[in-house]
C-alpha cells in the first residue's frame, strides 16, 4: 500500500492536469480551426509541420449534430482525418492534405466557398437512394486538401452542406501568428524564409 | 458395478508398518520478531527503485510543465534553441551520416529486433521472459501513445525538419520503442554479469546516437527524446526485475526445466537460513534433487548436519507454480471438462499447507509415505518449502529389475488403504512410487484429495496396477490384485481409464517397452466392462470455453493494434 500511494499521487496529479473528460480536452486535440480565441489547435499546428509548403490547412469549423471526427493521422508529407455521421455512416468524410494531388479527368471547377482555394468537385458513383460516392478537391499554394465523400444515405445534397459548413481552412499566416501569440514571439512556426525548403 | 462385498484380507504379505527415518537432529529454532525482512524479500534493487521514482517524478513533473502555458512555451524555448543550434552544424556529409543514423529507429530496425527477440526466447523456451518482454514492449507503446495524446506535443519549431515522422513529438515513439527493446533483449537474453554490464553501454551508446540524430535532424526536440528514455528504460527494468529476479529466473544457457527455479545464490542463502531458523536443523549442503520427476515444483536434497549426517527433502513451491496449477486445471477443464472438481488454488500458501495436508494424512492414514517435517517461509505469500522426510537409498519402481509378489502387495495394499481412509492419490506413476528394503513407499502427494470421486479412486488402482505390472507381467499383478479387490473393482478400475488418465511418465514407460499394458489386463478380465466416458459438458464448460476464445482473441486484437502503431508488425 505503501509503495502505491506515490503511483497513484501520480496518477491523480496526471489526471489534474491533463483532465482528459473535459470537452477543452478533447477539443484542444482535435483539428478545430478556433480554440480558446486563437487560430488553430495543437493539431493543426503538427499539420502545418507534416506540410511545411501549404498555405492553408485543413480544419473544423463547427461540427453539426451527429457528426464527429476520427482516424486522425499525421505524417510527414500527409495528413489524414476522417468524420463519421449518425445518419450517412461512419468514415463519410476522409480529409487529406498533401503538397499534390492528382485530380482525374471527370472533375468540374466549381466557385470556391473559401478564399485563396480553387474547388473542384467529382461524382464517382451513385446507387441511387441508397449510396453516393464522390470527392472534393481545393488546390492553393504548396497544397491540396481532398474531402473523400462515401455517404450510405438517400440523401446527398444536405450532408454535403453539412461539411462544407463543418470543414474550413486556417491559413499559415493566421496559425503562424497562434504559435506566435502562444510563445509571445519567442518561437516561430517555420524556419526563417532564407532557410526554408 | 457392486461395492466390495466383504472387506478382503488385509493381511496379505507383509503388514504395512511405516518405516521411520533415522531421527533428524534439530537445534533451537528461531522467530522472526516483527518488522524484520523474511529470508528472500522480493526487492527491485536500488536502480529499480531510482528509476521508478525518478520515472515517475519526471512523468508528473513533465506533465505540469505542458499543462501550464509559461513553464510550456520555457521548454519549447529551450527545445528551439538546441535545435537551431544543432541546425546550425548541418553539412551534406553530417546528414548523410544522421540520416543513416535516424534508421536505427526506423519500423524495421524495431521489427527485426523484435522478432529476433521473440524467436530466441521462444526457441530456448524461455516463457516468462518472453511474456515480460511482450508486455514490457506493448506497455512503451501503449504508453508513448497515451502521453503522446495527452502532451500534444509539436515537432521542433522555426527548423527545417529533414527526417521521416508521424503524430505527436513527445515521447519520442523511435526512441521509446528502441530503448524499450533493446532493454528487454538485454534483461531476457544476456545472463547477468558481465555480458550484461557490457550491454548496458552499448545500449546508452545506440540510444545516444539515435537521439542526436533526431535533435539534428529536427525531428524530436530533446525533451522528446530524454521523455522517451525514461519510459523506455524504466518500464522494462522494472518489469523485468519485479517479475523475472535475476535470483530467481536467471538468464542461462544450461539446459533445465522452466518449473525448476535456481537455488543457488540469494535464494539459496535464503533457504539455507530458513531452515535453520524454521525446523532448527543444522543445513550442510542443499541440492536440486530428481528434477526430471517433477515439473510442478523444485524438489530439493537437504543434507543435515549431525552424528550421523542425515537428510531432509524439500520441494520449493513458488508463484509461477501456484499459476502453472491454475493453468494447468483451467486446461483440463476446458479439455475433459470438471472430472474431479477442480479448483485452483489462491495463494502459494494455500498450495504447501495443501500438501503438508496431504502428507499428514497420508502418514496418518498408515500409507507408507514421506514424514512431514513442515513448511518453511522463504518469502511471505511467495515462495515456500514443503520439507519431509529423504528416504535414503530407496530406488523408482521403474528402475527396478523385477517387482515380486511381495512388492505387488505391498503397493496394492497402499491404493486399498487408501480407498478406506477415502483419500486418493491422483499421480500414481513409476516417479512416485520408491521401492527400499522390498517396502513400496508413495510420494508426492500434492494431488491427493479427500473424499474424491470413485471414478478417480478406480484410476488410481488401475494405474498402481500398470505401474506394478511394467517389472512384472498383467497376469501376476491381477492374480496379487484379487486378493485385496473384487473383480467388480478391477473392472471399474480399468473401465475408468484410458490414455489421459495415465500419468505421461507411465504411458512413455509402456511405449519404450512397446507394451499395451491396459489391454492386457483388459484381456484378463471377466467381462469386458463398459468404458466410462471422461468428457463432461456443463454450461460451465460452454461458457469458460467460449470466454477463454474471446478473451485470447481481444488480448490479441488489442496486442497487434498496438504492435502495428508502434511499427513492430
Amino acid at each position: 500500500m505503501r509503495r502505491l500511494a506515490p503511483l497513484a499521487l501520480a496518477c491523480l496529479l496526471l489526471a489534474g492536469c491533463v483532465q482528459p473528460g473535459s470537452a477543452n480536452f478533447a477539443q484542444a486535440r482535435e483539428p478545430a480551426c478556433r480554440y480558446q480565441g486563437r487560430q488553430g489547435t495543437a493539431l493543426v499546428v503538427l499539420m502545418a509541420q507534416a506540410v511545411p509548403t501549404a498555405s492553408q490547412l485543413p480544419c473544423v469549423e463547427l461540427l453539426p449534430a451527429g457528426w464527429s471526427v476520427r482516424d486522425v493521422f499525421v505524417r510527414n508529407g500527409r495528413v489524414r482525418f476522417s468524420l463519421d455521421s449518425d445518419r450517412v455512416g461512419i468514415n463519410a468524410v476522409q480529409v487529406v492534405l498533401e503538397q499534390f494531388c492528382s485530380i482525374g479527368p471527370k472533375v468540374t471547377r466549381v466557385p470556391s466557398d473559401h478564399d485563396g482555394t480553387r474547388r473542384y468537385q467529382e461524382v464517382i458513383s451513385i446507387d441511387p437512394g441508397r449510396r453516393y460516392q464522390g470527392a472534393v478537391y481545393y488546390l492553393f499554394t504548396g497544397g491540396c486538401v481532398t474531402y473523400r465523400l462515401d455517404f450510405r444515405s438517400d440523401e446527398q445534397a444536405r450532408p454535403l452542406g453539412e461539411v462544407s459548413l463543418a470543414l474550413g481552412f486556417v491559413t499559415r499566416g493566421a496559425l503562424s501568428e497562434t504559435v506566435a501569440d502562444f510563445t509571445d514571439g519567442r518561437v516561430p512556426l517555420d524556419p526563417p524564409p532564407e532557410a526554408a525548403p | 458395478m457392486e461395492p466390495t462385498a466383504g472387506r478382503p484380507p488385509l493381511g496379505v504379505g507383509e503388514p504395512a508398518v511405516p518405516s521411520r527415518p533415522q531421527r533428524v537432529s534439530r537445534a533451537g529454532r528461531r522467530r522472526r520478531p516483527s518488522g524484520e525482512a523474511p529470508p528472500l524479500p522480493r526487492t527491485l534493487n536500488r536502480s529499480g527503485r531510482l528509476w521508478l521514482t525518478g520515472a515517475g517524478a519526471v512523468l508528473v513533473l513533465w506533465a505540469g510543465v505542458v499543462a501550464n502555458q509559461r513553464s510550456g512555451v520555457r521548454v519549447l524555448e529551450l527545445d528551439h534553441a538546441v535545435v537551431e543550434w544543432f541546425a546550425g552544424l548541418r553539412t551534406e556529409l553530417l546528414t548523410d551520416v544522421m540520416l543513416a543514423v535516424h534508421a536505427l529507429g526506423s519500423r524495421w530496425t524495431g521489427r527485426v529486433l523484435f522478432w529476433t527477440t521473440v524467436a530466441a526466447l521462444v526457441l530456448l523456451r524461455r516463457f516468462r521472459h518472453l511474456f515480460v518482454f511482450l508486455g514490457a514492449t506493448l506497455a512503451v507503446t501503449a504508453l508513448t501513445g497515451l502521453f503522446a495524446y495527452l502532451y500534444v506535443w509539436p515537432r521542433p519549431l522555426g527548423v527545417e525538419i529533414l527526417g521521416d515522422w508521424s503524430g505527436y513529438a513527445n515521447p519520442s515513439r523511435p526512441v521509446a520503442t528502441l530503448t524499450a527493446l533493446l532493454m528487454g533483449m538485454l534483461y531476457s537474453l544476456a545472463p547477468a554479469g558481465r555480458l550484461r554490464r557490457l550491454g548496458k553501454p552499448a545500449i546508452v551508446a545506440l540510444v545516444a546516437a539515435l537521439s542526436v540524430a533526431l535533435v539534428y535532424l529536427a525531428v524530436n526536440s530533446p525533451s522528446d527524446v530524454l521523455i522517451a528514455i525514461v519510459l523506455g528504460v524504466t518500464v522494462p527494468l522494472v518489469a523485468f526485475r519485479m517479475i523475472t529476479p535475476n535470483e530467481v529466473f536467471p538468464v542461462t544457457y544450461h539446459r533445465g526445466s522452466s518449473a525448476h527455479l535456481d537455488v543457488g545464490g540469494r535464494r539459496g542463502q535464503a533457504i539455507h537460513r530458513a531452515l535453520e531458523d524454521q525446523l532448527g536443523v543444522q543445513v550442510a549442503e542443499i541440492k536440486p534433487f530428481g528434477l526430471s520427476g517433477s515439473a510442478g515444483s523444485t524438489p530439493l536434497r537437504v543434507k543435515v548436519k549431525g552424528d550421523p549426517e542425515t537428510w531432509l527433502f524439500a520441494k520449493l513451491y513458488a508463484g509461477s507454480h501456484l499459476r502453472s496449477d491454475r493453468w494447468y486445471k483451467l486446461g483440463r477443464t476446458l479439455l475433459y471438462g470438471r472430472l474431479e472438481d477442480e479448483k485452483p488454488f489462491n495463494t502459494v500458501r494455500r498450495l504447501v499447507q495443501q500438501e503438508d495436508y496431504a502428507l499428514r494424512l497420508m502418514h496418518g492414514a498408515g500409507v507408507r509415505s514421506p514424514e512431514p517435517f513442515g513448511i518453511v517461509e522463504i518469502t511471505p505469500e511467495r515462495e515456500y518449502l514443503v520439507v519431509t522426510e529423504f528416504f535414503e537409498d530407496a530406488r523408482e519402481i521403474g528402475d527396478l529389475e523385477e517387482v515380486d509378489d511381495r512388492i505387488i502387495d505391498d503397493g496394492l495394499r497402499i491404493i486399498r488403504r487408501l480407498w478406506d481412509a477415502g483419500l486418493a492419490h491422483r499421480d500414481i506413476k513409476p516417479a512416485n512410487l520408491l521401492v527400499r528394503d522390498g517396502r513400496v513407499h508413495l510420494i508426492d502427494v500434492f494431488f491427493a484429495e479427500v473424499r474424491p470421486s470413485p471414478w478417480r479412486q478406480a484410476v488410481d488402482l488401475a494405474n498402481m496396477m500398470l505401474v506394478l505390472a511394467i517389472r512384472s507381467s498383467p497376469e501376476q499383478v491381477y492374480r496379487r490384485a484379487r486378493l485385496q479387490f473384487n473383480d467388480d473393482e478391477i473392472a471399474e478400475a480399468f473401465a475408468a481409464t484410458s490414455g489421459i488418465t495415465m500419468p505421461s511418465q507411465l504411458r512413455r514407460m509402456m511405449r519404450v517397452q512397446g507394451r499395451d499394458l491396459h489391454a492386457e489386463f483388459l484381456r484378463l478380465l471377466p467381462e469386458l466392462p463398459p468404458p466410462i466416458a471422461i468428457q463432461r459438458w456443463s454450461v460451465r464448460r460452454i461458457g469458460l470455453m467460449a470466454g477463454v476464445a474471446l478473451g485470447a482473441l481481444l488480448v490479441l486484437l488489442m496486442a497487434l493494434a498496438t504492435f502495428e502503431s508502434a511499427g513492430l508488425l
